[in-house]
């Protein structure tokens, strides 16, 4: 099991166990990163060709206007990546030994963050479909609970029945303890009234 | 018209800052892994930095008077 020791979120309380970190899978990012690719191709071509194609762009006056707006380029491409990253790595759900919290990142002004405890956990569905999900095992998690709110949903995550599984886990031995706790309570009132 | 130039450069420069500190501010704050958000900051500082300061340098490098002159003549 991975070791998340390290880990911290704000919310987190304590004595509460980061067991697993899930984000998006990485197909979902390298979607989105074919628009900073293609502007790095955009910048190195007219580094290149441009000045081919203009010779007024080797004059001084205009190779420095020119390096002035690659430069220029150049920072937006970079900030682009980086908003993108943004994006990708702090969509996050945590799960812990207690609940399940969803974080999700929707540029850079939008922050949601919802978290749903394991006791209150009814029904989970996993659903895969495509074939380029299918070949890479990622897909979305539905997780319904008792409450009629909307449903929980981890989306394009890795391998989700595994997550599936774990959560399925957890969630019984959470019903465990708590059948358990409340076994203890009746025992101890039932010997209280006796007495 | 060069203060038009500047007006507008002003105002690139600007959003270019602004998007800085909030990348900063968010891999600061929000990251749930301290060790990696530590080398993501350090990487996003140099290098943001460095591209900043060199397009300010290029900016002043221009002659945008010769510019605006030679077209006015075309």
């Amino acid at each position: 099991m991975e070791n998340f020791t390290r880990f911290h979120f704000a919310g987190q309380k304590d004595g509460e166990q980061i067991l697993k970190v899930i984000h998006r899978h990485w197909f979902d990012i390298l979607v989105q990163f074919f628009i900073v690719l293609g502007m790095l191709l955009v910048f190195f071509l007219s580094v290149i060709y441009l000045p081919l194609i203009f010779p007024a762009l080797r004059e001084s006056l205009g190779q420095m206007l020119f390096m002035f707006l690659e430069n220029l380029f150049f920072i937006l491409t970079w900030f682009t990546f980086f908003l993108i990253w943004i994006d990708y790595y702090f969509d996050v759900w945590i799960v812990t030994d207690q609940r399940i919290v969803n974080i999700e990142q929707k540029g850079l002004f939008a922050r949601v963050v919802s978290e749903l405890e394991l006791e209150n956990i009814q029904d989970i569905t996993t659903d895969v479909k495509g074939v380029i999900p299918t070949f890479l095992n990622y897909g979305n998690l539905y997780v319904q609970t008792a409450a009629e709110m909307e449903r929980f949903v981890f989306r394009n995550i890795p391998d989700p029945y595994s997550v599936k599984d774990m959560i399925m886990n957890l969630q019984k031995s959470a019903e465990n303890k708590e059948e358990n706790e409340f076994g203890e309570m009746l025992k101890k009132k039932i010997h209280h009234e006796e007495v | 018209m060069i203060y038009l130039v500047l007006s507008l450069y002003a105002v690139i420069l600007l959003g270019f800052v602004l998007t800085y500190f909030f990348v900063i501010y968010h891999l600061a704050k929000y990251s749930i892994n301290k060790k990696l958000s530590a080398i993501m900051l350090a990487v996003f500082i140099v290098i943001s930095t460095l591209l900043i300061f060199s397009n300010i340098l290029l900016f002043f490098a221009v002659d945008w008077e010769q510019l605006i002159e030679n077209l006015n003549i075309i």
